[in-house]
């Protein structure tokens, strides 16, 4: 079960750090994480689940082989939580990497992540190799593995190299980081020849693409079509770096004009950043591939046979075939010629069938089917035509032939089929008759013999005019406007509603107010005018939503005066406000009695309610 | 009880159904001019029929008589847009016209079946059901993004919503724009198929001067009538008058 778990959350962590799309990779790493702890965790909770203990560990599979043969070469590191350890490889100049594979895991509980990357590498001389220091820079400080010498003996494998020697050198690198590059088959071609043509980033291995799409190319003077089967990333060795080729585009272009012609500069605009790591260190860099300059060599006079039209340029072959070789008049047969391409199949000319003595030819049916599989453009097409014996015996659809133009020899050729012999019976007898009287009487535009469909057995009297239809357009056309209005009369019914119920509120707090000032007037007694300055508050709390008490005399004016309360009010309701907190603590003194203050506090509510109204 | 049951359930169908066992039986018979004649006469009680309309057109047909069937099947297909077999047969025979009306050819110019007028013909050479269902889900849209639009407190969901209910609201109006169009010429336009080869007259009578010649089974826009003659317009949108019994009036239903 805990090995189930840690594969899940390995190859959940392995498929979203290594996306296929260049785009999509900053995504890989965030989503690789919630993966790889949310499956992690359960598998922690496994009994037995024993972290490794050494961190750095390098082995190879053998240390002798031959030229030509792979050797895999395993690092398998383990470092305590995620991103953590940078490893370092040492130079691999005197090998070809063939192949990579990475595995990661983590192990939620012991918080070790387990990453294990295979090499395939192929030597590139013999002799006595070495395989140099792999180092670990971890926080606690480097860990390195020892070094592997690996001898290698003359040609091993099936692309081993005669007699040891060393292959040719490896290409240089023209950047460091980065470079995109067009590749092309051949740059010397023919009009009309298909070629294949990829346009490729290059960059170096400690590197990560975060961000960049392929570049739009106008590719003038060719025809083209894009290829969806893009190669997968493979590893290049160029000089002493290591590069990934990845495939930005692949298509397939034929030139339709002789000339020199050019794949354009194509700009590409990438971010990278270090291959370890989250988004640290990310660089914007800008990339051109080089015009590459293409030969388009017009097809040549000599030697041009007779009857070439297209410019039919590929490899042609045509094929033969009729349904039947021994025929009745009355049914004919079927001729099938079928014209196989590997080129544009709309450039070669369509199968004009000679005059057949004996035959009578109806008019063909052409289907055709072009095909881009493995850079390379197929076409079939099929004409098929329907021949009636006129007389009796042997006769003899004789070879039918079609020039074309073979960019691989450079020269032209004839595609031709075999000849066909066909037995007829019965025409001479009249077995065709009956045929040939209902396509004359077709012909003279009898209507007896027209392909009619039979009259119904049945009539119903009336047909029904399908109301619910018109029914159901009528709902259609009526309910979303009739809902927009419904929303709106809803949105407006409570608008109206809450506007009413503070109005109500208003006019209960003005109420209450007065209502409290009465009592107020009749106990009387020193606490009739904190209940005074409490009863103005409560109303202004009630009338205005909003706390009072604890306000400033200042804040309070600003307030009401921003609600729409004029000045004088305000300045009433304030003097009134300071007079009862005065009159509280000294009642003798008060400017009036008790009754005079609720007169007003009753004035200043009339008239706030005034101001607002 | 469950025969009385069985009575009252089977007596309205029975009462919807014609009985042409008779006319089929001339038509099988290989006498196509009379079972055409029996259809007709069925016709005149259930003019609503469309079995009855496509049972005449194909015996009209194989009658020879290739203007009456066209007629016959176009009316069949306006009581039941679609008719797969009606339309194959008026494909057959409107085919054949076509052959006919260019074999005997004269110096007047011959306008063939198959033709409508410019403006009725792209009118109805768009399906009533897809600008139908255009017009539907535009109109749900528009409405949809609406309220959307109403109720969204984000700007940016505010101004995408507008600006997809603009659109919307275009595509509607055009669509239901050329529907109504559509529909208002199928109610008030009248039509009619030329019953046999026929030449249009520049006036409703014989000594008026002849422009072209229709072919049987021609489509002609109906515009007036005087006395037994009907003014038409013709696929090429000239004007002209033809004698009545000349033309089917297509009716519908």
């Amino acid at each position: 079960m805990l090995g189930v778990m840690w594969y899940r959350a390995a190859m959940s962590y392995r498929a979203c750090v290594q996306p296929t799309d260049v785009q999509s990779r900053a995504r890989g790493p965030l989503w690789a994480l919630l993966m790889g702890v949310l499956l992690a965790v359960p598998a922690a909770a496994q009994p037995g689940a024993q972290p490794a203990e050494v961190p750095l560990q390098v082995s190879v599979d053998r240390t002798e082989l031959g030229l030509g043969d792979t050797l895999q070469l395993t690092i398998r590191s383990v470092v305590q939580g995620f991103g953590r350890g940078n490893l370092e490889s040492p130079s691999l100049s005197e090998w070809q990497i063939v192949g990579q594979v990475e595995r990661t895991g983590f192990d939620g509980a012991s918080g070790l992540q387990q990453r294990v990357i295979q090499l395939s590498l192929r030597p590139l001389k013999a002799g006595e190799l070495t395989i140099g220091s792999f180092v670990m820079k971890l926080p606690t400080g480097d860990v390195q593995s020892d070094p592997i010498k690996v001898r290698i003996g003359g040609a091993g494998g099936s692309q081993a190299n005669s007699g040891g020697t060393p292959t040719a050198p490896t290409p240089q690198a023209p950047d460091n980081l980065a470079f995109l590059k067009w590749e092309i088959e051949g740059t010397e071609l023919w009009l009309g020849q298909p070629a294949a043509i990829e346009l490729v980033l290059y960059y170096n291995r400690q590197l990560r693409v975060t961000e960049g799409s392929a570049p739009e190319v106008n590719l003038e003077g060719f025809w083209s079509q894009d290829q969806q089967d893009r190669a997968e990333r493979q590893l290049v060795q160029m000089g002493d770096e290591v590069f990934v080729r990845e495939s930005l585009s692949r298509r397939l272009v034929v030139p339709i004009k002789a000339g020199a012609l050019s794949l354009p500069p194509a700009t590409m605009r990438l971010s990278v950043a270090q291959a370890v790591g989250l988004r640290r260190g990310v660089q914007t860099i800008d990339r051109q591939a080089e015009t590459v300059p293409i030969t388009v060599k017009p097809l040549p006079e000599a030697g041009r046979p007779a009857g070439f039209r297209g410019p039919a340029v590929g490899r042609v072959v045509l094929e033969a075939g009729a349904d039947r070789t021994q025929v009745k008049a009355a049914d004919g047969l079927q001729l099938t010629i079928t014209t196989q391409v590997e080129g544009m199949l709309q450039n070669v000319p369509v199968v004009d069938l000679p005059d057949l003595p004996g035959f009578r030819i109806f008019p063909p049916s052409t289907t055709e089917q072009s095909a881009l599989t493995n850079g390379r453009l197929r076409g079939v097409r099929r004409q098929t035509w329907l021949l009636r014996p006129e007389k009796d015996g042997d006769l003899v659809i004789p070879a039918v032939v079609l020039p074309y133009f073979d960019p691989t020899t450079g020269q032209y050729a004839l595609a031709r089929t075999q000849p066909i012999t066909v037995r007829a019976s019965g025409a001479a007898a009249g077995g065709g008759e009956l045929g040939a009287t209902i396509e004359a009487r077709a012909a003279d535009g009898d209507p007896s013999v027209l392909p009619l469909r039979d009259v119904r057995k049945q009539a119903e009297a009336t047909v029904s005019q399908r109301p619910l239809y018109a029914g159901l357009l009528l709902g259609v056309v009526a309910a979303p406007p009739g809902l927009l209005l419904l929303l709106i009369l809803r949105d407006r019914v409570r608008r109206s509603r809450d506007r009413n119920a503070g109005s109500r509120a208003a006019r209960k707090a003005a109420s209450a107010a007065r209502s409290t000032l009465d009592r107020v007037l009749k106990a009387g007694g020193d606490e009739a005018y904190g209940a005074i300055a409490r009863a103005l508050l409560a109303y202004l709390e009630a009338r205005f939503s909003r706390g009072f008490r604890g306000l400033t005399h200042p804040d309070l004016r600003r307030v009401l005066e921003k609600a729409g309360v004029d000045e004088s009010t305000v300045s009433a309701l304030v003097a009134e406000l300071e007079h009862c907190d005065f009159a509280r603590f000294a009642p003798a003194t008060g400017a009036g009695g008790v009754a005079e203050s609720v007169g007003r506090a009753r004035q200043i509510i009339d008239r706030v309610e005034g101001a607002i109204r | 009880m469950r025969a009385l049951l069985l009575i009252c359930w089977l007596l309205p169908a029975m009462a919807g159904a014609v009985d042409i066992s008779a006319a089929n039986d001339l038509f099988w018979k290989g006498n196509h001019a009379e079972a055409a004649k029996a259809y007709r006469a069925l016709i005149e009680a259930s003019p609503d029929s469309a079995d009855l309309w496509y049972n005449l057109g194909t015996a009209e047909a194989r009658a020879g008589r290739l203007g009456p069937a066209m007629y016959a099947l176009e009316q069949a297909l306006l009581l039941h847009p679609g008719d797969e077999d009606a339309v194959h047969n008026l494909q057959e025979i409107r085919t054949l016209a076509t052959q006919r009306s260019v074999a005997g050819v004269t110096d007047e110019k011959v306008i063939p079946p198959g033709e409508d007028d410019a403006g009725t013909g792209l009118l109805m050479a768009i399906s009533q059901r897809l600008l139908t269902i255009s017009f539907g889900v535009t109109w749900v849209l528009l409405f949809g993004l609406l309220i959307l639009w109403r109720r969204a407190e984000r700007p940016s969901v505010r101004t995408t919503s507008s600006f997809l209910a603009l659109i919307m609201g275009l595509l509607a109006l055009a669509s239901g724009g050329i529907l109504l169009a559509r529909i208002y010429t199928q109610a008030n336009v009248e039509h009619g198929i030329v019953l046999r080869r026929v030449a249009v007259r520049a006036g409703p009578g014989d000594g008026y001067p002849r422009s072209v010649v229709l072919a049987e089974g021609v489509t002609v826009r109906l515009r007036g009538s005087d006395s037994a003659w009907r003014q038409v317009t013709l696929p090429d949108g000239s004007e002209g008058w033809l004698p009545e019994a000349d033309v089917g009036v297509l009716r519908r239903p």
